[in-house]
């Protein structure tokens, strides 16, 4: 292969979504000259939300999807619930980025710069003290090598760039943030609020904390409640790498961002024991380029970012660069889901909503907090999203009726349903882990990742819980048809998108990848801030820890370039 | 809307019992309304003719236009031809020619046979329902089939989200208001 070399940076990002815009806001706004790669193609604010504010019918092809295209060209990225044809062209089509189920496990990709920050829930909670205690106390996974403390201060300054809508509650196992006004509750979820708070008074619900503006923030307009986020927000109301930090990067004029650009591995200089730079394919000429920095970042989403650092092999590191302790692509960790109850209410039917909330209700985890709250089946928590609505008039199709009565009935609002989704915490286990294939690579010639990950006993444990608890709250709430569901096999790992842990923060170079800055033990100036970096799942939706703790590494490693120690 | 929400949002639309094929079904729209000319392209002329038809007994026009005139009757077709597999779509072509067998429908009139349409519908709903064998003929679940279509192609039509319902405007959201403030229901 030709292989062309191309002028030195002072910072590469691997990685332009949640984690990689971060570090390339952070990098360009210190005044390093930053290349930013990503392997999608590029996709740009305004231009590129084709399908944002489109009805059903003026979608191209009416929002369906084939289902013969599913079955042979998105047979994973079609689990996803907001996949169709009006966001099919933000997912990688599986049919062209083959990877190895070794058991199974839905690895959702992005096509795009931006990666999944266009397509996120929006879910915004900081983690807790108890969060990066948990390893230590109860001996499962290595010890977070910080603290709540060193990361606070971080919380704080990436929420007030972001822009988190949310209610204070003064838990100690949620923090408060840097919130903007909250969203409103439906009349039902006023009401469960009430009726769960009543009969559970250590149960809380309140409103999700979202990375949705209900407030004007840096000359960003409130969001318009159009109710699509994932189609693109040409007024930047929510959050994304797109429309957000990679902006704010390249107003700095110091950002080079390149998109069709796949990482096939880093560079090591053995002589200096430093990252040198990275290898890139063009994903469309197929030609290779070597770039060069002083600091790497790596931000390429857990699987991503790993799969690149197995690939980078040398005499001194013959399994994966920076992976001396052998953990590198060890604890493969999402949350579970796939506990849901649903219930129907005909007691609000004089109240209704004008908008479409992007987002749901939240009720923060609430065992093992204490003694009070200590479960001797299981370890660790569980928290639940959700959200009301009244039924819309497609319900028509399900119940009896015909011609003008028909059309009668469905102008007035259906009755009120409120579902809520368990979301659990995983424990860390070596055996879950991802490799590469020693045989099997992709059209790039890369070796192709084999994952094999699935739930513990512990899970399981907590799963019964789950269930027991949505009833009881569900039952507290005076529903009627209450339905609870444990739809574990459509849930397998991979489906919350929250994966983690595979180059995990610890204490121990012996047992980890990275300190208690991201930068690798073994390789001064590489830095993983993405899901890779996590030590433990908690419960919590993950992406603004990892942008916490991206804009805390930068800030770690720019002063350590200007000191000369890195 | 909140994370997961599109697929309760989609299980609520079709009532949360209702086959796979059908889900992505139903965040499709309508084309234009029919014009004389317009040649299908899964089904006959004459089962076309047949689809618009039924379509506009559960749909009827009353001071809005109603399935056909919404192009439901394309929707149908467009879903044969391009949504389902060919070989579902087939089954639902000899289910259709069976229907129309059974009630001999090219010799009654629209009004003789909604009276049939309207026990029809009864019993297709009642709690006693029980779904066919898969693969054999059944009215009832034909019936129930192509009425899901007849109402999720019409709701996402033109016609039935604007002209029938409303759609949520853009603008700050108001999550707990009198039902009274709202016209009609959404139909987003």
């Amino acid at each position: 292969m030709n292989i062309h070399t191309r002028q030195e940076f002072d910072a590469i990002v691997v990685g332009s979504g949640m984690s990689g815009g971060m570090a390339a806001k952070e990098l360009c706004e210190k005044g390093l000259k930053t290349l930013v790669l990503d392997r999608g193609v590029a996709f740009e604010h305004g231009t590129s939300f084709v399908t944002e504010h489109k009805a059903a019918f003026e979608l191209p092809r009416h929002g369906r999807v084939p289902l013969q295209e599913q079955k042979d060209d998105y047979r994973i990225q079609s689990d996803v619930y907001l996949f169709d044809e009006a966001t099919k062209h933000l997912f990688v089509k599986d049919s062209e980025q083959p990877y190895i189920q070794e058991k199974p496990y839905a690895w959702i990709r992005a096509n795009q710069v931006g990666g999944r920050s266009l397509m996120w829930a929006r879910q915004t909670y900081r983690w807790s003290e108890m969060d990066f205690e948990a390893n230590l106390r109860d001996g499962h996974g290595a010890d977070w090598p910080i603290r709540y403390s060193d990361i606070e201060p971080w919380y704080d300054y990436v929420e007030s760039f972001v822009g988190v809508s949310g209610q204070v509650e003064g838990l100690p196992q949620l923090p408060d943030g840097k919130f903007l006004e909250p969203m409103e509750m439906t009349a039902v979820e006023k009401h469960a609020k009430r009726s769960i708070n009543a009969s559970f008074p250590d149960r809380l619900m309140t409103i999700g904390r979202c990375a949705v503006l209900t407030e004007e923030l840096n000359g960003r307009a409130p969001c318009h409640y159009c109710g699509e986020c994932e189609r693109g927000c040409s007024t930047r109301s929510f959050f994304s790498a797109v429309s957000v930090s990679l902006p704010a990067a390249a107003a700095t004029g110091n950002m080079t961002l390149q998109a069709n650009s796949i990482v096939h591995s880093i560079i090591y200089d053995a002589e200096n024991d430093r990252a040198r730079g990275v290898r890139v394919i063009d994903s469309l000429t197929q030609e290779m380029t070597e770039y060069y920095a002083k600091v790497i970042f790596m931000c390429a989403s857990t699987l991503g970012t790993t799969q690149i650092m197995l690939n980078s092999k040398n005499s001194r590191f013959p399994d994966g660069i920076a992976n001396s302790s052998g953990v590198l692509g060890h604890y493969l960790s999402d949350h579970h889901m796939g506990i849901d109850a649903k219930g129907f209410s005909d007691d609000f039917n004089d109240r209704y909503y004008v908008g479409s909330r992007p987002n749901g209700i939240y009720i923060p985890r609430f065992r093992n907090l204490n003694s009070a709250t200590h479960r001797s089946d299981y370890v660790r928590g569980f928290a639940y999203q959700g959200s009301t609505w009244r039924l819309g008039p497609t319900r028509g199709g399900a119940q009896a009726g015909i011609g003008a009565a028909l059309k009668d009935s469905l102008r007035e609002p259906g009755p009120w349903e409120m579902q809520l989704w368990g979301f659990g915490e995983t424990l860390p286990r070596y055996e879950n882990h991802c490799r590469l294939s020693a045989d099997e690579t992709d059209q790039w010639g890369i070796p192709q990742l084999i994952v094999s990950a699935d739930w513990g006993e512990n899970e399981f444990a907590m799963r019964k819980d789950m269930a027991e608890s949505a009833q009881e709250m569900m039952d507290s709430c005076g529903f009627r048809d209450i339905e609870v569901t444990d739809n574990l096999e459509f849930n397998r790992p991979g489906l919350a998108i929250h994966e983690m842990g595979t180059a995990r923060m610890g204490r121990d170079p012996r047992t980890s990848v990275l300190n208690a800055f991201n930068q690798a033990h073994d390789v001064p100036n590489l830095f993983v801030t993405d899901g890779a970096c996590m030590t433990s799942t908690a419960v919590q939706n993950p992406s603004i820890t990892y942008m916490a703790l991206t804009a805390r590494a930068v800030d770690y490693a720019v002063k350590a370039l200007h000191s000369g120690d890195i | 809307m909140h994370r997961r929400a599109a697929i309760s949002r989609i299980t609520l639309i079709l009532g949360g019992a209702i086959s796979a094929p059908t889900l992505s079904a139903l965040l499709s729209g309508c084309t234009a309304p029919s014009a004389e000319d317009f040649a299908p392209r899964f089904l006959s002329p004459g089962q076309f003719q047949l689809i618009g038809r039924l379509a506009n007994l559960i749909i009827p026009d009353t001071d809005t236009p109603g399935a056909r005139a919404a192009g439901v009757d394309r929707f149908i077709d467009e879903l044969l031809a391009e949504y389902y597999p060919r070989s579902e779509a087939m089954k639902f072509h000899s289910m259709l020619s069976a229907f129309d067998a059974a009630f001999d429908l090219t010799n009654r009139s629209d009004e003789e046979f909604f009276e049939s349409l309207i026990n029809l519908d009864t019993a297709a709903y009642a709690d006693d329902y029980t779904p066919p064998v898969a693969g054999s003929f059944n009215e009832l679940s034909f019936h129930r089939q192509l009425k899901e279509l007849v109402v999720s192609g019409y709701y996402t039509s033109e016609i039935g989200m604007k002209e029938e319902l409303r759609m949520q405007p853009f603008g700050p959201a108001r999550m707990d208001v009198p039902r009274s403030d709202v016209e009609r229901a959404w139909s987003d």
